[in-house]
């Protein structure tokens, strides 16, 4: 049979058993293709990990599937596709076309050396594509998301107390950090060093997750689990597509200056002259007690650091606190501006964003990959149905899959790059007409 | 009651690490419980369930009255427990889970959204196509 131009098609399991539902994922996605695919986009949430773990599921995907089908993906908190909205399992974009060449890459190492990491996966993208006679070109990249870093004899704790002084904490932390590799996901420096090396590709990223304690995630690339990598997977074709980044959070009247911070622009030491935590409590009118392991989500969240990304942006975007280190904050992607401020969002602009974000498409959807901050999915809980009712909307009966991660960001030529927190990021592919 | 498929909605509901109880319930009464019946509730709550059972007729008072004007959901915190209710529209049956008080509730609203599809699907289904469906 003659390859259709484009076809596209989700699949969805939610067996417990890691390889039964790498067979049931994969199945349920090729059985509504006319050609075999010629890429697959895996995600799935953590619980595998104790139900057979990530590499049956991925033997579970090549028992249906030929094994030379490049695959990228990882673990996300959640998902939503055309069936649903789910916090378990795992969902599978299979695409076919006779006009798109595709490559994968691995880089190793993000929480160490970003930079190298992503070197070395541009040079696998650039040598697999090198002979593609197609003119656009896409770049889905997946990267391992931020972990709560290990300081012995501290352990993993979201907040250290002040205690030990300021020097030993940034030592402790650069431990964790470099060493052990479980801390800040760097990711959005392993994004800017795969814009520097592969500036042409339009691009979109997620940072990969747990189910919330934020101690392990992991990325998939072909038939390899891995940890601390970025996957990616390039894309050269003549289909039309479309990035957009939104997030639609506003300032609140709290604004600072950032006086004090670490030379990487990552962790805020002080606040408008003063220690960080307590001078960001004052302002937030909040009790010290308010912060802790168990309000975390309830709290920090909510009122995320506002702040340009480059010095000129023109809007600020969110940076959620990661961790706290003694008065410390170590935000979870880094700050380029000294003029900060807090932002919040409610429900309704939380739901908007999606509009926004899909006003300005203007080509007839043929499949869809949506980057989302987790947060979205944990402050919706139920009514993240509202969401995928909208995005279904625009994606009409075309196949779409909403991940849920940490950490997100499109970049196009012309637009340059979108980096945030608590955002909402599509890729939307058309047909070539 | 072990090949009642919506017993099996909740044994998959009852795997998720914060979801100590699940069942279909109404007031005075429960309905389905997970396959394992009277041991499928985790241990964590076996201290406080009486209270919380009490607490539970009480809230299916305001859904038996509501829940034909639209009444959906409702929850409490009792010491460090939640109970969530989903009801199922325009009936007095809800879908209940305890998580602790501090869980990520988003997520565990989602399956518990999941569920209330799932059975609501299985009530739907005519009394002899049920009997062979399986979970």
């Amino acid at each position: 049979m003659a390859k259709e131009k484009l076809e596209a098609a989700v699949g969805m399991s939610r067996k417990w058993d890691a390889r039964e539902a790498g067979k049931e994922v994969a199945r349920s996605a090729i059985e509504k293709l006319s050609s075999p695919p010629d890429f697959l986009v895996l995600f799935s949430t953590i619980h595998y990990k104790d139900y057979g773990g990530f590499q049956e599921l991925l033997n579970g995907v090549y028992d249906v599937l030929p094994e030379d089908v490049p695959l990228v993906g990882g673990t996300v908190r959640g998902f939503s596709n055309t069936y649903g909205c789910y916090a378990r399992g795992s969902t599978l974009l299979a695409v076919s076309s006779k006009n798109m060449d595709v490559a994968v890459g691995i880089g190793n190492n993000t929480k160490r050396n970003p930079k190298k990491a992503a070197v070395k996966c541009a040079k696998m993208i650039k040598s697999g594509l090198k002979n593609s006679i197609y003119e656009s070109s896409f770049l889905l990249n997946i990267i391992s998301g931020s972990e709560v870093p290990n300081m012995p004899p501290l352990g993993r704790k979201k907040i250290i107390e002040p205690g030990a002084t300021p020097k030993a904490l940034m030592k402790l932390f650069s431990f964790s950090q470099y060493t052990l590799q479980m801390g800040a996901a760097r990711d959005e420096e392993v994004t800017e060093e795969m814009i520097s090396q592969l500036p042409e590709f339009s691009m979109l990223g997620g940072a990969t997750l747990d189910n919330g304690p934020n101690f392990r995630s992991y990325q998939f690339c072909r038939k390899e689990v891995l940890k601390n990598a970025i996957v990616s997977l390039g894309i050269k074709t003549n289909n039309n597509f479309f990035v957009q980044s939104t997030h639609n959070m506003i300032k609140t009247s709290i604004t600072f200056k950032i006086t004090k911070m670490s030379k990487d622009g990552r962790i805020i030491h002080e606040i408008n002259g003063k220690p960080a935590l307590s001078e960001l409590l004052r302002l937030l009118n909040w009790p010290k007690e308010i912060l802790n392991e168990d309000t975390w989500l309830k709290t920090t969240f909510y009122f995320p650091i506002g702040g340009k990304y480059n010095k000129d942006d023109k809007d600020d975007v969110p940076h959620i606190i990661g961790i706290i280190l003694g008065e410390s904050l170590l935000l979870t992607y880094k700050s380029k501006d000294s003029n900060a401020s807090i932002l919040t969002i409610d429900g309704k602009r939380l739901l908007d964003t999606i509009d926004l974000n899909f006003s300005s498409m203007k080509i007839k959807p043929e499949f869809g990959l949506i980057s989302s901050c987790t947060t979205r999915l944990e402050t919706m809980g139920n009514r993240i149905y509202q969401a995928k009712d909208r995005i279904s909307k625009y994606m009409k009966d075309s196949p779409f899959i909403v991940f849920y991660v940490g950490g997100e960001s499109t970049y196009s030529p012309t637009d340059g790059l979108n980096y945030a927190n608590m955002s909402f990021n599509t890729a939307v592919f058309g047909n070539d007409d | 009651m072990r090949d009642d498929p919506i017993a099996k909605v909740l044994d998959d509901l009852l795997k998720l690490d914060d979801i100590f109880a699940c069942m279909v319930a109404r007031q005075n009464m429960i309905s389905v419980m997970p396959s394992d019946d009277n041991d499928s509730f985790k241990p964590e709550i076996h201290d406080v369930w009486d209270i919380i059972h009490r607490a539970m007729d009480d809230v299916f008072s305001v859904i038996r009255e509501y829940s034909q004007a639209g009444l959906t959901e409702m929850e409490f915190q009792m010491q460090d427990y939640e109970a969530l209710f989903f009801v199922f529209p325009d009936t007095e049956n809800a879908l209940v889970a305890i998580i602790p008080a501090l869980a990520n509730k988003g997520l565990i609203e989602v399956e518990m959204e999941n569920s209330r599809r799932e059975i609501l699907k299985i009530m739907d289904e005519p009394e002899k196509e049920r009997e062979v469906v399986t979970a």
